[in-house]
Parts: structure tokens; C-alpha cells; sequence
């Protein structure tokens, strides 16, 4: 389904989509946990490991939360000293995680359950989330950095000074969900073309939405 | 002595590398800036592939996003459905038993084999060389023989389940798997004599696009191309995952970081997966290929047919699907491009909240522009076939 309509109404029919709700039926037989299954791994990570000890020494009002669901030590961070936090975890000498694997972002606009999350640890109006996965070569720790955004004018520093792989995975998160990362020297589109309309990660963009390519990109 | 454009008074060159050339790899656009014949300045642009894989899996249960996952790195669908499934199972809290923890082993390490045959093969076709690459795809296709009988299919496999296989191995499939493996050594062999001290070849890939250890890491690399520079890490070694900490295998590393070492490492990482082959053939237990419970694994056709609860198990399994306890995690497997990660978020629904997937090759390939600055043209396109850009991977 192509739409060769202009601008404002491509944004109309944004608000027009329908909201899908199907309710599961719950079957009797499905419910309760796994933890019977022969050969289960995975235990929660009770005991924080030592970087996020020290991360609560160092940053106590930044310092919102630990989690260890899974064996993944997770740490809920506020976003107003992000490239402190990561410059920390890098160059302290107990910690020295030298790799970061990954950046992205998440809506939590249909997730009662995350924005609770975030609301108990004192963030009550977070919408979106920067999540920074973390990987130390010399410990083996990892550590994953989840970092709550509000829904309008969400705003994060740009941490390319400390891992410059930042680059492309900040403009795919600016891409996919709108959330503009300061400092960032070429804050364009990635993966979508220049004159795509809205951001498609976002929950409130249909998945059927089509646009007809616009112009090439002017490298 | 040739004098640098700006003395002449004249003017840099612009010209597009890509996005559609058969040196390319896939649709990626390089726009270079020519002095002469050296690279300038470089910018790249990508998503010539993006087919919205996270936002599909959104929409879809953990099941129908297997096979979205063979799209990925489709040279090497089976290391990605692996990959999957064990981030869906981790966060289901469920291990899949030891049989199909091997047969997952076997999978994976003919996957890194195949991909590490196009890769290498179609490198040295790109620097002139075009024999060594008839070598390679004679063996690959004996490989997509035995993964044609393990799934039924060649390139899309979509060969693993939520907790466990659909299927167990074919018949005689170790004495064929060894007869290929012998012949893959012997392809080895014969190009790495061919090539290794073939002097054009040294002269075109060696101090070619060096990265050093710091730049690798800083950039986010994995895989063969953060080995080729010399940084021990392995997804395998470090952090194990279905005993791979038992087999016996080496990690080969580089020294330089250049086109050559990262060519060498993939030929030798490919002697390694022989070695790891051929102690899983040996080890491989008997016993079930998926886990026994109602809730994540398929009941078999007799059941579906002779009982209603089969019947009924199998309808809610299929169109509710599997039903991970509210949480998130993210899990990683060594894909041959490097650490392939999913992060999957559920809200305790059938239908994943958030699928990330890290893809290996896209912090490699953000870093392509500055690697090839200060090179020539020709060595650019040497560099592009050995870091092993797969644009269904790098797009999504």
C-alpha cells in the first residue's frame, strides 16, 4: 500500500491507526514458571558484581537501580551524566570495560510493567530507553546500562568521546526512535532514507505505514 | 615523484563505490574522494537492505521470528537461528539437552566454515586471483549438500526451534560430514599454497588497511577482524556456551591487523572448526533433541492427531506461542563475522516487546571509512571482502 498523499496527512492517518488489541486467552497448562524443566540454567544474579558497587560508590544520585535478571548484572541509570558514568567504566582499573558491544534504544510506551520499573526507582515520566551493553576483555564482566528518557524533547549526551563505535549505533537510535543525541557531530538518518516521515521503532508507528522513496542522499 | 593535488592546482576526484558492484558485497555505498589514485576522504551509507527485521519481530511470535533471523547473515543462516533461540531460551530459563547442544555445535561450526569459504574465496577474487575461489565453492557446495539433508533447505534454514530441532541429524551423516571435512583440508591446503607466498598476493594484502588493537576495540569489532589485530577474544572462550569450553580448538591470532591477518586468521579459525567438528562427531550422546515440556516444545504428529490435548497443545503453542516470563536478557554466540547478540524484552505475552539484534559486521563497517583513508582505491576494495560486510546483517 503506497500513499502518495503529502506530509500532513501521512501524519493524520498516524493518528488514525487503529489500536490492536488481542486479549490471550490463558491456558490452564501454561502458566507457572520453567524452573522444572531438567537442566535449568541461568540463575538471577543476586550478589552485585564488583563494577556496579562501585558505580553506586561513585555516582550515588545517579544510581537508581540494580538488576540481575537471568545472570545479567543491569544497572538503571539517570541520563543526566551518562559520559562520566561511561568514562568511568572504562578507565577504572577494576572495572576496564573496553568494549561496548552495543547501543540502542527502547519504547516503553505499551510496557506498564518497564515504565513501573522506572517509576519505583524515581523516574515517574520515563517513555523511552537508552541501553548500553557494556563487556570487559580482562574480567569477563558484563554489565548492561539502562537509562530512562522522557516522551518529549528526549535528549541524551552522545558518548562517541569514550567508545567511538557510539557513532552509527546513535544515529540508528535517532533513526529508529527520535531521540536526539547531543553532540553528535552528524546526527542524520542511518538505515532510512532522508525524507522517511516519523520514526518506525517507535510503538505508535504501524507496521503497515509504507513511503515512497524521496530523493537520494546527498553523501 | 607525484605531486599532491593541491600543489598541481587541481582538484579532488569524487566517486561512488557501490552501491551495486559485484566488488561491493552486498548494496553499500562508499562515496570516496580521489587524489590521484589515494583515498582522501571516505563516507559510507548503508540501509540499501533495511527490511525492518526488529519491528517484524514485534509483530510476530518468538517462533515466527526464526525465520527472519535467516536473513540476517545469510551466508550463515544457522549460526543466527542458534543465536536466537538460545537468547529466547535463556530467557525462558530453560537449557536445550546435550544432544542438541551438539548438533547445534555442528551446525554452527559448518556455518562459520561456509562463511568463511565465500569470504576468503571472494576476497582473493577481488584482489585477481579466481582459482582458489573454484577450490572453495567445490567444498562449500558438498557442505550445503549435508545442510540440504539436515533442514531441507540451502540457504534459508530456519533449522532450530525454541527448545531444541525439529529434526535429528540424517542418516550417515558423521562418515559424510568426515569425507567432506577431508576434502575441506585438502581445499586448505591447496590455497594456501596457491596464495600464501604468492608475492602479488603478499604485496596486495600485507600493511593493507592496518587496525591496531586499540582502534579495534575503540570501534567495537568482534569476531576474526578484533583477532586479526591481535585481541584475544573469542565468544566461545569467554564467556562458553553449549561445552565449548571442553572442546579442543585454539583461538588464531593476528598480529598486524591488516588485510592479510585477516584473511590468514579466517583460513586458520576454518582448520579449527575441522578440529571442533570432528571431537563433536565423536562426543555427540544419543538422547532428545528438544526439551520435554508442553509449553515450548511441539507435540509430536501422532499425538496432534490421535489425542485432544496433542491437538490442543499444538494449536495453542501455534497461534499463542511460547510464553516467556516477564524480563529481559541479552545473550551472545561467536557468529563467524564475530559476536552476534539478541536482546529480547517480554512482557509475558507471546510476542517479544523489543528484539535487538547486534549485528557483528555494523560497528566494523562504521569504521570502514577511516581505515581506508590514505589507501588506494584497489586497496579498498581488497579491505571491504576481508572484514565480511553482509548487508542483510548490517541492515536489518
Amino acid at each position: 500500500m503506497h500513499t502518495d498523499k503529502p506530509v500532513d496527512e501521512k501524519d493524520k492517518f498516524l493518528e488514525d491507526a487503529p489500536e490492536k488489541k488481542i486479549q490471550h486467552p490463558i491456558a490452564p497448562w501454561r502458566e507457572g514458571s520453567y524452573e522444572h524443566v531438567k537442566g535449568t540454567a541461568y540463575a538471577d544474579l543476586k550478589e552485585e558484581p564488583l563494577p556496579v558497587k562501585k558505580l553506586r560508590e561513585q555516582f550515588p544520585g545517579e544510581f537508581l537501580a540494580y538488576q540481575g535478571y537471568r545472570g545479567d548484572a543491569c544497572v538503571l541509570i539517570r541520563p543526566g551524566r551518562i559520559v562520566e558514568i561511561l568514562k568511568f567504566l572504562r578507565d577504572d582499573p577494576e572495572c576496564a570495560f573496553d568494549l561496548m558491544r552495543d547501543l540502542f534504544a527502547m519504547d516503553d510506551l505499551k510496557t506498564e510493567a518497564r515504565c513501573k520499573e522506572f517509576a519505583d526507582a524515581g523516574v515517574p515520566e520515563a517513555r523511552f530507553e537508552m541501553i548500553y551493553l557494556l563487556c570487559s576483555l580482562r574480567f569477563r564482566h558484563e554489565l548492561r546500562l539502562r537509562v530512562p528518557l522522557a516522551d518529549k524533547n528526549s535528549q541524551i549526551d552522545s558518548v562517541i568521546s569514550v567508545y567511538p563505535c557510539a557513532d552509527w549505533f546513535e544515529r540508528e537510535v535517532w533513526d529508529m526512535y527520535g531521540i536526539e543525541v547531543m553532540g553528535h557531530p552528524n546526527l542524520r538518518r542511518l538505515l532510512n532514507h532522508e525524507g522517511f516521515v516519523g520514526h518506525p521503532l517507535r510503538k505508535d508507528y504501524p507496521i503497515n505505514r509504507r513511503h515512497n522513496f524521496t530523493t537520494p542522499t546527498d553523501l | 615523484m607525484v605531486k599532491p593535488a593541491k600543489e598541481i592546482g587541481s582538484k579532488l576526484t569524487r566517486v561512488n563505490l557501490g552501491p551495486s558492484h559485484p566488488a561491493m558485497h552486498g548494496a553499500l555505498r562508499v562515496m570516496v574522494e580521489l587524489d590521484g589514485e589515494t583515498i582522501v576522504n571516505a563516507t559510507s551509507e548503508i540501509g540499501y537492505l533495511h527490511r525492518g527485521f526488529e519491528k517484524h519481530c514485534e509483530e510476530s511470535t518468538y517462533t515466527q521470528c526464526i525465520p527472519y533471523t535467516d536473513r540476517l547473515n545469510y551466508v550463515s543462516s544457522m549460526s543466527n537461528n542458534v543465536g536466537f533461540c538460545r537468547a529466547v531460551e535463556k530467557l525462558l530459563g530453560i537449557e536445550v539437552p546435550e544432544r542438541c547442544q551438539f548438533i547445534r555445535v555442528i551446525a554452527c561450526e559448518l556455518n562459520r566454515i561456509i562463511d568463511h569459504l565465500v569470504c576468503v574465496g571472494t576476497n582473493i577474487v577481488d584482489i585477481g586471483a579466481l582459482t582458489n575461489f573454484w577450490y572453495f565453492f567445490n567444498v562449500r557446495e558438498k557442505i550445503y549438500k549435508l545442510i540440504e539433508r539436515m533442514c531441507g533447505a540451502r540457504l534459508t534454514t530456519t533449522y532450530t526451534r525454541i527448545g531444541g530441532l525439529p529434526w535429528d541429524l540424517p542418516e550417515n551423516f558423521s562418515t559424510d560430514l568426515m569425507e567432506v571435512l577431508k576434502e575441506l583440508e585438502k581445499a586448505l591446503k591447496e590455497v594456501s599454497g596457491l596464495v600464501m607466498k604468492n608475492r602479488i598476493f603478499i604485496e596486495r594484502t600485507k600493511g593493507i588497511c592496518k587496525v591496531s588493537a586499540e582502534d579495534a576495540l575503540a570501534w567495537g569489532f568482534t569476531g576474526p577482524c578484533l583477532r586479526a589485530s591481535g585481541v584475544n577474544y573469542d565468544v566461545r572462550k569467554a564467556y562458553p556456551y553449549y561445552h565449548y569450553d571442553e572442546f579442543d580448538f585454539e583461538v588464531p591470532l593476528g598480529s598486524a591487523g591488516d588485510t592479510f591477518d585477516r584473511i590468514v586468521v579466517r583460513l586458520e579459525e576454518m582448520r579449527q572448526s575441522i578440529r571442533i567438528l570432528e571431537q563433536a562427531l565423536g562426543k555427540l550422546p544419543q538422547g532428545p533433541i528438544s526439551v520435554d515440556d508442553p509449553r515450548v516444545t511441539l507435540p509430536p504428529k501422532s499425538e496432534v492427531y490421535g489425542s485432544i490435548e496433542g491437538l490442543m497443545n499444538h494449536f495453542m503453542l501455534i497461534i499463542n506461542g511460547v510464553r516467556p516470563p516477564v524480563g529481559e536478557t541479552y545473550s551472545c554466540t561467536e557468529s563467524p563475522n564475530g559476536e552476534l547478540g539478541f536482546f529480547i524484552v517480554s512482557d509475558g505475552t507471546g510476542k517479544p516487546v523489543r528484539v535487538r539484534c547486534r549485528p557483528p559486521c555494523f560497528p566494523i563497517f562504521s569504521a570502514f571509512h577511516e581505515m581506508i583513508k590514505g589507501s588506494m582505491v584497489a586497496d579498498a576494495v581488497a579491505a571491504i571482502g576481508s572484514l565480511n560486510i553482509i548487508a542483510g546483517e548490517l541492515d536489518r
